[in-house]
């Protein structure tokens, strides 16, 4: 996976660059100190991720993530900040960004969670999963146009999305493969229209498809 | 006879990437040696006086002036370099008193072999 760094400060982003490029499925590609230099440096690297702190001089994360997005919608960018603060994290979503960690987190951590976004899964702290899951449960359901047509199996899979579980978790409590789960996954965002298992997680609670409940799905 | 004198350092940072990544770079320079690292001022206590470090890292966001009080109770000779780091504007500060901007790892490096 090829990486371009984000952060103004230079401790941080030579130590994690360092990090990540031990690492044999991580490559970092280049480094920005802002994030207009994230968007210059997006364009000319065209990296599969980029990891992003929030409060940076001239352009901070979360108007460079919109930038970025409307101009590569491919590129995938996973906030890294200090800051858990909701407005930051709802905002970076809203702009496009893939997932949201925080800098406190272990490098051993922050590696598990990036090769989880190869596979499809949303990087994300449990306590900042709690927060969106509050937020979107509290939202009003809006009118409901078109019933998307979901399986059976879909709306199971897109259920234990809303409670939490990886994709591994899933595949054990359906009795099915990780790769099978991945296959469902995909199917429920492109007939929802939806980027992200975040997003799909929002969009079952908003829609009561997949209220939060205590119990085993069987 | 490998008679090179390394700098022995202890660091005390919050943040665990900053942290693993501070031991990270640290750790590539040959006159540094790190004796230890940790996450909490009543570690940092405990290890400045059973290690006797020559230099101690603090994340100075975490840790402001706690670390300098403490450093001063526990009165070692000679007490170590206090290196803070200040993210915000990537300066470090010398025993609170000098300051330096950063604007590389190996500036750090240099303030903790001299």
């Amino acid at each position: 996976m090829r990486i371009l760094l984000t952060d103004d400060h230079i401790l941080f982003r030579k130590g994690l660059a360092q990090l990540l490029d031990a690492q044999p499925d991580f490559q970092v590609v280049g480094e920005a100190g802002d994030g207009m230099q994230a968007q210059e440096k997006a364009r000319e690297l065209m990296p599969d991720l980029i990891l992003m702190d929030i409060n940076m001089p001239r352009c901070d994360g979360c108007e460079a993530t919109r930038r970025i997005k409307a101009e590569l919608p491919y590129v995938l960018i996973v906030m890294l900040t200090v800051s858990d603060d909701d407005q930051d994290l709802f905002t970076a979503l809203k702009n496009g960004a893939q997932g949201y960690l925080l800098k406190k987190m272990e490098p051993e951590d922050l590696f598990a969670q990036l090769r989880g976004l190869a596979r499809g899964e949303a990087p994300l702290s449990r306590l900042l999963a709690s927060k969106i899951l509050r937020e979107f449960s509290r939202a009003p359901a809006p009118e409901r146009e078109m019933e998307p047509e979901l399986t059976a199996r879909e709306h199971q899979v897109l259920e234990l999305v809303a409670r939490g579980l990886t994709n591994r978790e899933i595949a054990d409590k359906l009795v099915v493969s990780e790769n099978t789960v991945k296959n469902h996954l995909r199917n429920i965002l492109a007939k929802l229209h939806l980027e992200n298992r975040v997003q799909a997680a929002a969009y079952a609670l908003r829609e009561g498809l997949a209220p939060l409940r205590h119990g085993k799905v069987t | 006879m490998n008679d090179i004198q390394t700098r022995r350092v202890l660091i005390l940072c919050e943040q665990g990437l900053l942290r693993s990544g501070i031991q990270s770079l640290l750790a590539s320079d040959p006159r540094l040696t790190i004796v230890g690292i940790t996450d909490n001022l009543e570690d940092a206590r405990a290890l400045l006086q059973e290690l006797e470090p020559d230099a101690l890292i603090v994340d100075q966001a975490h840790f402001p002036l706690s670390v300098h009080t403490a450093q001063s109770d526990l009165q070692l000779d000679p007490p170590p370099t206090l290196v803070t780091l200040d993210e915000s504007d990537n300066r470090i500060r010398i025993h609170h008193i000098q300051e330096r901007a950063l604007s590389t790892p190996n500036e750090l490096i240099e303030v903790l072999v001299t």
